[in-house]
């Protein structure tokens, strides 16, 4: 195995260096406490990691980050607002919700899973494409639909009008009920057990999943497809089903994060969820054709960090907190337009070595690792 | 093979509408509107006591007065009331505990005067609008 130099790590782990910096050079500025911090990021931690450990397993497959798994944050939300309506509260609300969610999320994963077989190599764009327009349906769904032709019991969720939900509903029956149930206290900082113990689970499916004969097959399609053909595997179905389990267990992230934050964002809810679940991946030094479980953790942590303290920073710099808030905006995109041009960099470059070996030249080191 | 296949996606089918709705009735909230105010059914007047102490499936009493609405949640189908009568020297004079089941209604009305009386009419949904 290559010994890799200090500017090879230096370079693999840029940003999540960068962001270490940042944040390190934030935390002073912004004046919290440490123990503030550690409660903000083991809360954050929590509430997120499910969502973005639900972008791996599409990852393993080739099919880079699953932008499409807003569709299964919207499945998320629809259940979310029938177990609202209906009043199924605690614990039985919770997963009634999961429950509900499932055969939306696996219905919306079949679809985006056809849809980027027909565009391979194109996923990534494809499945941003298909967040928008699945979007204007789910707003259908949910602004003429609910109270329309789904019944709704609760009328205080309505618009005034009669029909369509409000643009924030109150999560009063489900609220930080996962977190709740099993609340340890370690010194200052409560640790709400269950979601991690959660968290804990999935970790070790995606662990499992990938000694499994269907994870071995993902990733050699990941690989290679061609190759992964003509070794007999089925490449399309392996496709749908990696984006399926991830569109699944998007939407059980969905409903998680949304317990803990109480409220929902009824129109608005499930864009940020992607945007900021692929930012935090990346971030934690993933890219769009490797990411681990670690990559997930530390980048959840440093994204998080940055949110948090990034408005107080520029309020002491700047004497506006309004200019962090743009910044971790700006964080976001930014971070994932720099990953897709690496990737699409780094594929070129690929490319220009597979040419040069092919007409017998010294071929370049390989870019992307793998 | 084929059909074993069959049988065991139709259990795991049945399995799992079968536990979403032991979690959709058993998860239920419903609203419960306890009330202590004199109630005339027909020609059946009930009189409103002056105070009572009411515990709902066996948890922490709550007082309350004459002419008192008090809201409370239950969750779940089957439940358990009990009711403290006083006097107003705050003495118990009288002891009621019923069992009792909700169906998929969210608001209920038990009327204390009603229950403590024995008339069977003592729970029932409550519509906006009522009062």
């Amino acid at each position: 195995m290559k010994n890799k130099s200090f500017k090879d790590i230096l370079i693999s782990n840029a940003v999540p260096i960068i962001f270490l910096v940042l944040s390190a050079a934030a935390i002073p500025l912004s004046g919290f406490t440490t123990s503030y911090l550690i409660q903000e990021m083991v809360t954050r931690m929590g509430r997120n990691c499910f969502l973005v450990l639900s972008l791996l397993i599409p990852i393993a497959a080739g099919m880079g980050l699953n932008f499409g798994m807003v569709l299964g944050a919207m499945g998320g939300q629809i259940a979310i607002i029938l177990v609202t309506d209906w009043n199924i509260v605690g614990m039985q609300g919770l997963l009634l919700a999961a429950m509900i969610s499932t055969p939306i999320s696996l219905a919306l994963g079949w679809l985006t899973g056809e849809i980027l077989n027909r565009a391979k190599g194109r996923e990534m764009v494809t499945s941003f494409m298909l967040g928008f327009f699945m979007n204007g349906v789910y707003q259908f769904i949910v602004l003429y639909g609910f109270g329309m032709v789904i019944p709704v019991e609760n009328h205080a969720m309505l618009l005034s009008r009669g029909f369509g939900i409000r643009n924030a509903i109150n999560l009063q029956g489900v609220r930080q009920v996962l977190d709740k149930f099993l609340m340890v206290d370690i010194g200052p900082i409560h640790v709400p057990m269950a979601a991690f113990i959660v968290i804990a689970l999935f970790c070790l499916f995606i662990l499992w999943f990938n000694r499994t004969k269907l994870g071995q097959d993902m990733r050699a399609v990941g690989q290679d497809m061609a190759v992964a053909k003509s070794a007999g595997i089925a490449v399309d179905r392996t496709r749908i089903i990696a984006i399926i389990i991830s569109t699944v267990l998007a939407g059980y992230g969905q409903i998680i994060f949304l317990q803990n934050i109480g409220t929902m964002n009824t129109y608005n809810a499930h864009e940020q969820a992607g945007i900021f679940a692929i930012a935090s991946l990346l971030i934690g030094g993933a890219t769009v054709s490797r990411a681990t479980i670690t990559n997930v953790f530390v980048g959840v942590m440093l994204f998080h960090l940055m949110f948090v303290v990034s408005p107080m920073a520029g309020k002491t710099l700047m004497g506006q907190a309004q200019l962090g808030e743009y910044f971790r905006v700006f964080v976001s995109y930014g971070i994932i337009a720099l990953a897709l041009v690496l990737h699409a960099l780094r594929r070129r470059m690929d490319k220009e070595r597979e040419r040069q070996s092919l007409r017998g030249g010294d071929a370049p080191a390989p870019a992307n690792g793998h | 093979m084929k059909a074993r296949r069959l049988v065991v996606r139709a259990a795991a089918l049945f399995l799992f509408v079968a536990l979403g709705v032991f979690l959709f009735v058993n998860g239920k909230g419903h609203d419960i509107l306890l009330d202590n105010k004199t109630v005339t059914m027909g020609d059946q007047t009930y009189e409103a006591f002056a105070s009572a102490l009411i515990s709902l499936d066996g948890k922490k009493a709550v007082e309350i007065q004459r002419r008192e609405r008090l809201p409370e949640m239950l969750v779940g189908k089957n439940h358990v009331i009990r009711v403290e009568v006083m006097n107003r020297g705050g003495k118990v004079i009288q002891t009621r505990e019923e069992k009792f089941s909700l169906g998929l209604d969210r608001t209920w009305l038990i009327s204390l005067p009603m229950l403590i009386s024995g008339d069977a009419r003592w729970i029932q949904v409550f519509k906006t609008g009522e009062n």
